[in-house]
């Protein structure tokens, strides 16, 4: 099964999903969510990849999608430690709390 | 004439920008995450579409499978209360706005530069392989061995910081209640 559907609406649909994701990432305020929406903007890219290769008729893109997986991994995997850390700290995963930095 | 793929690509495109939605506006994080495992589900239907058949069993199986797994368990061992969670907004939409419109106009010059994406592509030959696992992991062993590699490393790494983050021993003060 090969797609009729012109590549440029691929893109607008990972643009699209791409920019729910970094609204969430702006607003949210815990933790929890924008690794979330972090997810999801990954995801989005990931979207643009496959629809590349499948334009160049390349595994490029399909390699390279196994790449931001593996980065995907690592990053959720450090940051929910990194967040169970803090929520051992401080009780509560709410970034605005997380002022020590800032001077 | 719409045919069969039109309609799967659009009523797929419809639940992922809505599911997509949900996971970005949704209050809580246990609700965007439930939100995040069908936009992945329905994104590995799109690869199909697309004929990245490996691709798809990829996405569903560590995305949607490994990934979102360990989302929802650290969700639900953090047992959050909702008050915790701290409310919404503040994000500066001037910002905002600026970024996606900058965002949408390398899209838009992207698709004027190249006007054949906005063309309905060509069909695959008969005797393509693109898409299954024999030819993706001819290319990821061979062309792309270095990347392969250090990917391993890359997880290596992360295994190793995750277990040192995870086995100290906090030294601050405790909150009460704090037992860990």
């Amino acid at each position: 099964m090969t797609t009729t559907v012109p590549f440029a609406y691929w893109l607008i649909l990972s643009f699209g999903v791409f920019c729910f994701g970094a609204c969430g990432f702006l607003i949210r305020k815990n933790a929890l969510s924008l690794l979330i929406c972090l997810e999801l903007m990954l995801s989005a890219v990931n979207m643009a990849f496959i629809t590349f290769a499948r334009m160049h008729m390349s595994e490029g893109g399909n390699i390279l999608y196994f790449l931001v997986i593996t980065v995907a991994a690592c990053e959720s995997a450090v940051g929910l430690a990194l967040m169970i850390n803090y929520f051992r700290l401080k009780q509560n995963i709410r970034l605005d709390d997380a002022r020590a930095l800032a001077g | 004439m719409p045919d069969l793929h039109h309609i799967l690509f659009f009523s797929f495109a419809a639940i992922i920008l809505f599911s997509a939605g949900m996971v970005a506006f949704r209050p809580r994080p246990v609700e965007s995450a439930m939100w995040l495992i069908l936009n992945f589900f329905v994104t590995a239907g799109l690869y199909v579409l697309l004929g990245s058949h490996f691709t798809a069993v990829i996405q569903v199986l560590v995305y949607a499978g490994a990934i979102m797994v360990l989302f929802v368990f650290v969700i639900l061992l953090l047992n959050l209360d909702p008050r915790e969670l701290g409310t919404e907004g503040g994000a500066s939409w001037s910002s905002l706005v600026l970024f996606m419109g900058f965002l949408s106009f390398v899209l838009v010059a992207l698709q004027l530069a190249t006007p054949d994406l906005l063309k309905a592509p060509a069909a695959l030959p008969e005797a393509s392989t693109f898409g299954s696992v024999e030819a993706a992991s001819r290319e990821l062993l061979t062309k792309y061995i270095w990347g392969f590699q250090l990917s391993g490393i890359i997880l290596l790494l992360a295994l190793i910081g995750v277990g040192l983050i995870a086995y100290r021993k906090a030294k601050a003060p405790q909150v009460k209640g704090a037992h860990a």
